[in-house]
């Protein structure tokens, strides 16, 4: 990531869901990290495949880097360590399949929600996060060409969307339709 | 001179023998070129013989009236429930808000499959009722806790509701049907995560994940867990159900994600 991306997309104070996803300033952020030239993978999948693997794959680091700062913030270990381990789980299978590595973090997206994530409970960004992390993940399913990655996602998905009802059982959250319906504006490597 | 018997004379030497030569002449006869008969495998007794199966082939359309039958099969175990009237009014709210995601999935999926093609199947699977629902519903006769079971059969229902989604991805060759099929499935896993925290909340992540044990409970029951493994899984689900028997042991069954005896084949109807 460039620090023009970050600059561009340098984080506005917002403080609610409604309006994160609203404005879809995630989505934005991480349209840039998608733009990159997709890497010649070794694994047989398209270009196209590739390039939306990482994608994910950056996504997926982001979570992971999120939630260290979290438990670096005092939220401590138990479900947030694991949080984190789900999501770096999650970018070591994507890379494991398409043969590429899993080390690009979206630096503009982490940057834009890192002070929500500087507190001993981040559970109500957390949900959000989770959210946009499977219904990214659900769009890239109808999109994606090799099965083996399709249904590597899906499996995420339905761990992400344990984990968004987890994030908002622990905020106080008790909107059936906030907990068991994802709302998230899906991410796009076109923004 | 003493007399030495002749081997190629010896009784049992010549019974082996001419054994031996009758063995090989039906093995020769066997190989005849002249031999008539059926090719069906041999039957014993005078059973009726089974029916021959209709051709049938597995494509998107049959696999879209499959999720569509879990759909009216998770519809008939909450009715079911529902007639045994032991949740409390929270977990009554929480079911029917799940009911009303069942009938919307139901019809979301049965508008899929028309779009492929295939007939809509609006009943319940016809051979989950009849290997799993039936049985289970069979176990609570005399159940020493009708609540935990009926609390333990949703939260097993809709995690299987979900992971048969997830498998669906693996199957489905249209990736806009791969994507439906997960976002159904993601709401199940809300369903039975949902499930998992109100039955135990005091856990909602499998202790193996950290480094602990996951075991079944004192009374022999499978603990759920709001987020009970890092990906989401398509082994089967153990349910454990009902009083114990004379054996100290209680009904138990493993709900499968679906497979060939489980799909609604084209030539099925309701």
């Amino acid at each position: 990531m460039t620090d023009s991306a970050t600059a561009d997309h340098a984080a506005p104070q917002r403080s609610t869901r409604r309006a994160l996803l609203g404005a879809g300033a995630i989505g934005a952020a991480l349209a840039l990290a998608g733009s990159r030239p997709a890497a010649a993978g070794t694994s047989g999948l398209s270009e196209n495949d590739v390039a939306l693997t990482e994608f994910a794959i950056s996504l997926e680091l982001t979570a992971r880097d999120l939630y260290d700062v979290a438990i670096d913030a005092g939220a401590g270990v138990g479900i947030w360590s694991t949080m984190r381990e789900q999501h770096g789980a999650y970018a070591q299978r994507l890379a494991g399949i398409a043969g590429i590595s899993a080390t690009l973090r979206d630096d503009a997206t982490y940057d834009l929600l890192v002070q929500r994530f500087e507190t001993s409970d981040p559970s109500a960004v957390a949900y959000e996060l989770e959210n946009v992390a499977a219904a990214t993940h659900t769009e890239l399913i109808g999109t994606i060409e090799d099965v083996n990655l399709a249904a590597a996602m899906a499996s995420f998905v339905s761990m992400e969307s344990r984990h968004a009802l987890v994030m908002a059982a622990l905020s106080g959250e008790d909107d059936f339709d906030l907990l068991f319906s994802n709302t998230a504006t899906p991410l796009s490597p076109e923004g | 001179m003493t007399s030495v018997p002749n081997p190629s004379l010896d009784r049992r030497a010549l019974l082996r023998n001419s054994g031996l030569v009758l063995s090989f002449g039906a093995i020769v006869a066997a190989c005849g070129d002249d031999r008539s008969g059926s090719d069906a495998p041999g039957r014993l007794g005078v059973a009726v013989a089974a029916p021959a199966l209709p051709e049938a082939e597995v494509d998107d359309g049959v696999l879209l009236r499959t999720a569509q039958s879990l759909e009216y099969t998770a519809l008939a175990v909450y009715s079911a429930a529902a007639g045994l009237d032991v949740l409390d009014s929270g977990e009554v709210a929480l079911v029917e808000r799940f009911v009303a995601d069942h009938e919307r999935h139901a019809a979301d999926i049965g508008a899929l499959a028309a779009g492929v093609g295939a007939e809509e199947f609006a009943c319940p699977n016809p051979f989950v009722m009849d290997r799993a629902v039936g049985p289970i519903l069979d176990a609570l006769e005399g159940s020493d806790d009708l609540h935990r079971d009926v609390l333990n059969i949703a939260h097993a229902f809709e995690s299987w509701a979900g992971a048969s989604y997830q498998a669906l991805v693996g199957s489905l060759e249209d990736p806009a049907l791969r994507s439906a099929a997960i976002l159904i499935g993601g709401e199940e896993q809300r369903h039975a995560a949902a499930l998992a925290a109100a039955i135990n909340p005091d856990q909602l992540v499998n202790p193996e994940m950290l480094g602990g044990v996951d075991a079944p409970d004192d009374a022999g029951f499978p603990v759920p867990y709001a987020i009970p493994a890092t990906f989401g899984q398509l082994t089967g689900i153990n349910l454990v159900v009902g009083a114990r028997d004379d054996e100290g042991t209680r009904f138990s069954i493993q709900l499968q994600t679906p497979a060939a005896n489980s799909l609604v084949y084209d030539y099925l109807s309701c």
